[in-house]
């Protein structure tokens, strides 16, 4: 069978062909760039909000230059109060050693000691613990705990046990009383974890 | 022809002018409007003028391709055989043949040709030749120029019947077409290729046609029947013209309607009988500034739905822009924001833990200031800011009281019964809280 196109038929392929051509690049290409271009109202109101906000966030950075040497200043000033962490066995010496110049200076013969390694505590101290255990008078005792508070580098008496090393009822009937006391001490070093620097 | 284009036909029949008005848009066929001067051709040339101004005025008649259908007899027709190969050079052979066939001299004519394009299995083909003396047509085309109908063609009437029927039917029936004026009948039979036309009273002319046609009787033939003799009622036996808005009646005008397809349409009938030179075109340059503006229009129309969003793509771009342009500094700013967190949650803690202290010494003198001489202590023990002491007084309860009304301690309470001994005191454990710790 002969295939015979007339003009008629060549009209309609010409037709059928403009329109597939129409079609395509309508639906391929103007559509498609029509929606992304409908979508740039939502596009620049986010970023105006975006903009918004790092323009308020550029207001602040003066002032967050100021704060930030304040607080570091608050914190290496409040870091000093403790022993230096960055060792944790030059840390124990320390804590030892505290605690042995206080009895010292009070006449104190600490019978029993003992200290923990360092632990983590939190997110920013490690403790180490020392347990001791004296007789002493109150006056010994008082001045002891006093020293101890007082002491350059910050401790604290965590836990304590007092108890008379000997248990009177009733006041002597001559003289005074000597009182000697057996005291065991818990005795807590916190030690600021050391910032580790970024990057 | 794919886009719209109109076309005016003009036949001059009888003493009436005949005019018809189609349109081609996209491959299909339509008739405007149908028009008639009577009486034309009683009138003098101005009356004629003034006549056919008005009609083209008043109906916005379109003058950019006008065709005029001459009386037959006004021109001769003759048919000619020829081998299928020469239709190349047909421009060519077909000159000499006008010179053989024309009874005036060939330079006071004007004439053309139509032809069916040869297919492959035939071996001849018709060739239809119009010829027409130029004394005759040179007046109408200088009239109507002069009207303001520039003719762009001229034909004769049968060959402008031939070319209707073709253009409509294009069957191989024969159609037979009688024009019946009232001085007198023109007859064209169409068959295939084939035209024969005679002028005369009706009957002898139908004898004739079908005798040239070699049929024995109109029986089989199409038969359209129209001019002024012919009734209404008539006119709607006619087969109805395969046009647009066409109704039965337009029969009547079916000359100018087939004059007016000249323009438009292909067919072995179509000759023009003007030079190319002298046809009146309208220059396709000028609709140059029209595409332009519907161009214009159309980027116009886009650009409006277009605005609002392009604009919010550059808007968003800008924007985009600035925002990388202050973007380090503002993760600087991000920088500094979260060392400032950290430092001053670190600072908190570092305050929080110094303020964390004991109280023992306080504790233990606030003890010795608070309790009686009476009382004696067997212990002491701190743990996590709670106080325990156990001892013996005279009044457990006078020791919880005096403790409790201390500025020291909150919440004094016995963690054990009270048991009195032989010795007549009371033996006590009490468990308190340092106020200042809370």
């Amino acid at each position: 069978m002969k295939l015979q196109i007339r003009n008629r038929d060549r009209r309609a392929l010409l037709f059928l062909g403009i329109a597939a051509i129409l079609y395509g690049v309508i639906s391929l290409a103007l559509l498609p760039a029509f929606d992304s271009l409908g979508e740039a109202a939502s596009n620049a109101r986010d970023k105006e909000q975006q903009l918004s906000k790092y323009r308020r966030a550029l207001v602040r950075k003066g002032h967050y230059a100021q704060l930030l040497q304040q607080v570091r200043n608050n914190v290496a000033a409040a870091e000093a109060r403790f022993i230096r962490g960055d060792n944790p066995t030059l840390a124990a010496v320390e804590v030892q050693t505290i605690v042995e110049t206080a009895a010292q200076k009070n006449g104190i013969d600490l019978t029993q000691r003992n200290i923990s390694t360092a632990r983590r505590k939190d997110d920013f101290f490690t403790e180490i613990i020392m347990t001791l255990t004296f007789e002493a008078t109150s006056n010994q005792l008082s001045s002891f705990l006093a020293e101890i508070r007082n002491a350059p580098e910050f401790v604290v008496v965590r836990n304590a046990q007092i108890a008379p090393a000997e248990v009177m009822q009733e006041a002597p009937k001559k003289g005074d009383a000597k009182k000697m006391l057996r005291a065991n001490l818990t005795i807590a070093a916190a030690l600021p974890v050391p910032v580790r620097n970024r990057g | 022809m794919v886009f719209p284009a109109n076309s005016t036909g003009i036949e001059l029949c009888g003493s009436d002018l005949r005019f018809a008005i189609t349109r081609s848009a996209f491959g299909k066929l339509q008739l405007i409007a149908l028009h008639e001067i009577a009486g034309f051709t009683t009138m003098n040339d101005l009356e004629r003028k003034k006549a056919v101004q008005a009609l083209v005025k008043n109906n916005r008649i379109p003058v950019s391709r006008v065709f005029l259908a001459l009386p037959r007899e006004h021109g001769i027709v003759r048919q000619i055989d020829l081998p299928a190969e020469l239709a190349e050079k047909l421009a060519d052979i077909v000159k000499p043949q006008v010179e053989m066939l024309s009874p005036w001299p060939v330079d006071e004519v004007y004439w053309d040709f139509g032809f069916d394009p040869p297919k492959k299995n035939r071996k001849l083909m018709t060739v239809t030749i119009a010829i027409v003396p130029r004394a005759f047509l040179d007046p109408w085309i200088a009239f109507f120029k002069d009207a303001g109908l520039p003719l762009s063609g001229a034909t004769l009437s049968s060959l402008a019947y031939g070319h209707g029927v073709s253009s409509f039917w294009n069957q191989s029936t024969p159609t037979l077409i009688l024009d019946r004026e009232e001085d007198y009948t023109e007859g064209v039979l169409i068959s295939g290729n084939r035209i024969a036309a005679a002028k005369g009273p009706a009957e002898a002319v139908v004898r004739q046609l079908l005798s040239a046609g070699k049929l024995s009787s109109p029986e089989g033939c199409r038969c359209i029947f129209f001019g002024r003799t012919v009734d209404a009622s008539d006119l709607d036996e006619n087969p109805r013209i395969p046009l647009e808005n066409a109704k039965p009646q337009s029969t009547a005008a079916f000359g100018s309607i087939a004059t007016s397809l000249v323009a438009l349409k292909e067919s072995p009938f179509r000759a023009n009988l003007i030079p190319r030179d002298m046809r009146y075109r309208e220059s396709r340059l000028q609709l140059v500034p029209t595409y332009v503006l519907v161009f214009l229009a159309i980027c116009m129309g886009l650009a409006l739905v277009a605005r609002e969003p392009y604009q919010n793509a550059v808007y968003a771009s800008r924007l985009d822009s600035e925002i990388r342009k202050i973007s380090p500094q503002v993760t600087e700013v991000a920088g500094q924001e979260s060392e400032l967190n950290q430092l001053s949650t670190r600072s908190r803690a570092l305050t929080q833990q110094l303020q964390n202290r004991e109280y023992n010494l306080e504790a233990l003198r606030e003890l010795a200031r608070v309790l009686p001489a009476t009382a004696f202590l067997s212990s002491y023990s701190y743990q996590d800011g709670a106080i325990t002491v156990s001892g013996f007084a005279q009044s457990a309860s006078e020791i919880q009281n005096l403790l409790e009304s201390s500025s020291l301690f909150k919440n004094v309470e016995f963690t054990s019964s009270v048991i009195r001994d032989a010795g007549g005191k009371d033996r006590f454990t009490l468990k308190m809280l340092i106020e200042a710790s809370q």
